[in-house]
């Protein structure tokens, strides 16, 4: 199996405090990799790395067969983020229509062909075509989300990273958003690197997984061993303290 | 130190928020009632837009500028409470009700020390304890929630302390108010797994120590099954489920509640052979328009088993299922 992201002793400082402190993994091609671990854990600046967006301190991080010298706008073209805030990835002073034509001057797209796709998107998406002349303030929460995500794969990437995809949605609307993800992956066969610290959703969704502390790894390896049997003290007491739903197995 | 009331039976009557919008009035409770005894934790569960946090807002008198509390009542024992009037809801606040916001850097004042959040709780309370004593009942009631270096912290800022740590202030500042009433809204929803667990546990111990009453507005059910006795369920500001958790979590007795449930993502979930198999449950639909109420059943666009009467005829509360106090608002309750 290819690899899709290696990244080989990653250190990220700032100042003398290591965000990120010697991380070391591969995300085989067209899988699902999730990374999970608390707030300050430095997984927001890793991915920001993979994204060409953060200087490593030290250490390398290889995406597929791209030169490492290679500029971020051809990075942009393999791969793309959607953030944990999508309302503030989106420019506040352009419509959703104008946010999406700096795709096509990223890919040399003619207007017409850009504006097909685009709607082809929007079904897809289950979008109302309305939204595309809304600025991001007049969008819901998953919405925004879900053009955020049309954005992304508008550059038809070959790996998506997802950072918090599902935090701030309710859950009545969150499943939306990742059976949409599960899609890709099966459709298209996306690389998908998923952080986030909701443990339930990455153990389903993952199918490699790395638990991150203080900007090291702790722990890595299959999401079933991973989430069901940690090899870690800490690994194990972050799944104890998630709150369960005792009720949910009678349930289903 | 011992509470300078007794305990005593809460209840919220036919509580409704209006707020005055470009689009016209928003109604964004309606008739909201409850009852709970004394030292019970109700959960008040809801998505966004269902008006959780307003009516905890509503209690206190804390609406925005342009919301109108129309109708309501909070009954404590044998004192009843015109939520309506802001002269009684600015007497509660500190009072007989404290709150506990989801961020307690936001509620906490930048510009004053720890010590300034204590010792205004203890200015403002009816059986004063003599400004000598201040000093160490502040440090010990920082103590209690378990912060360490208590004395330290008394000077420190907000700022200076970590989320959980805030949270931990905001709740020695309940355990200080002594209020027969704590609302506390989704005090944990910025806080990490483990800092979550622990926070949940000094505000049951909270409830322990003084004997409150707990309103724990949330979206988490999980949070609720796992720390809550009771749990009231509200869908577009109106209360459609309320019951004790043990019993709706696993009889749900509305179909909004079964929903909900079956979409919450569970850490120990049965988990298909290949990852990029496994789907999640959602909710189709969208949230009726808070500007005009659709007739009949509240959730009926959205409801798999919407049937003849949901169309016209507004749900009563029938019984949830064979336990007292069980309510649920749907026809096929009727049904039996």
């Amino acid at each position: 199996m290819s690899v899709a992201v290696e990244i080989t002793d990653a250190v990220v400082r700032f100042g003398e405090l290591p965000a990120v402190n010697g991380v070391t993994f591969a995300v085989p091609e067209g899988s699902c990799f999730g990374v999970v671990g608390e707030s300050g854990s430095g997984k927001t600046t890793l991915m920001r790395a993979i994204l060409g967006l953060q200087r490593l301190t030290t250490g390398a991080i290889a995406v597929s067969n791209l030169d490492k010298n290679a500029h971020v706008r051809q990075r942009a073209r393999l791969i793309q983020a959607i953030f944990q805030d999508p309302a503030s990835s989106l420019s506040p002073r352009r419509s959703i229509r104008q946010s999406l034509a700096e795709v096509g001057e990223l890919l040399d797209e003619p207007n017409d062909s850009l504006a097909n796709r685009i709607s082809v998107m929007l079904r897809r998406l289950g979008l109302s075509s309305s939204v595309i002349d809304k600025y991001p303030y007049q969008l819901s929460g998953g919405q925004a989300r879900r053009v955020a995500l049309l954005r992304a794969l508008l550059v038809k990437p070959r790996i998506l990273i997802a950072d918090e995809p599902t935090a701030g949605l309710d859950v009545s609307i969150q499943g939306d958003m990742l059976n949409l993800l599960q899609e890709l992956r099966r459709d298209q066969n996306l690389t998908l690197i998923v952080v986030s610290h909701n443990l339930a959703v990455v153990r389903l969704v993952a199918d490699y997984a790395a638990v991150m502390f203080r900007g090291k790894l702790v722990e890595q390896g299959l999401a079933e061993n991973v989430f069901d049997a940690p090899s870690t003290n800490y690994m194990r007491q972050l799944l104890q303290a998630w709150p369960r739903l005792h009720a949910h197995a009678s349930l289903s | 130190m011992k509470p300078p009331w007794t305990r005593s039976r809460i209840a919220i009557e036919d509580l409704s928020v209006d707020f005055a919008t470009p689009a016209g009035i928003a109604h964004v409770v309606r008739n909201f009632s409850m009852e709970a005894e004394s030292g019970r934790i109700v959960g008040i569960v809801g998505e966004s837009g269902s008006g959780k946090s307003t009516l905890g807002l509503a209690i206190l008198g804390l609406l925005a500028a342009n919301g109108r509390t129309r109708s309501g009542a909070l009954i404590i024992g044998d004192q009843r409470y015109d939520l309506t009037r802001t002269d009684v809801t600015a007497k509660l606040r500190g009072g007989r009700v404290a709150m506990i916001f989801q961020d307690p850097l936001s509620s906490l004042n930048p510009v004053f020390s720890i010590r300034s959040h204590l010792y205004e709780i203890l200015r403002r309370l009816p059986s004063a304890e003599s400004a000598g004593s201040w000093p160490i009942v502040a440090e010990t009631a920082l103590a209690s929630v378990g912060i360490d270096h208590p004395r330290q912290r008394l000077d420190q800022y907000p700022h200076e302390l970590s989320g959980g740590m805030r949270q931990r202030v905001a709740i020695a500042m309940a355990l200080l108010a002594r209020p027969q009433l704590l609302i506390a809204d989704e005090p944990t929803t910025a806080l990490d797994v483990t800092i979550e667990a622990q926070v949940m546990k000094e505000i049951r111990k909270l409830r322990d120590t003084i004997g409150c009453t707990i309103l724990f507005i949330t979206h988490s059910l999980g949070l609720v099954a796992q720390h809550c006795d009771d749990i009231a369920v509200l869908y577009a500001g109106e209360k459609i489920e309320h019951g004790r958790v043990s019993t709706v979590a696993v009889v749900p007795g509305h179909p909004y509640t079964s929903a909900l449930l079956a979409c919450e993502v569970s850490i120990d979930q049965q988990r298909g052979p290949a990852a990029r198999e496994n789907r999640f449950r959602v909710i189709p639909g969208e949230l009726p328009d808070p500007h005009h109420r659709p007739n009949g059943c509240i959730f009926k666009s959205r409801c798999e088993f919407a049937f003849e009467p949901c169309a016209d005829i507004i749900p009563p509360d029938y019984p949830g299922s064979g336990e007292p106090g069980h309510k649920a608002r749907c026809h096929l309750r009727a049904l039996g």
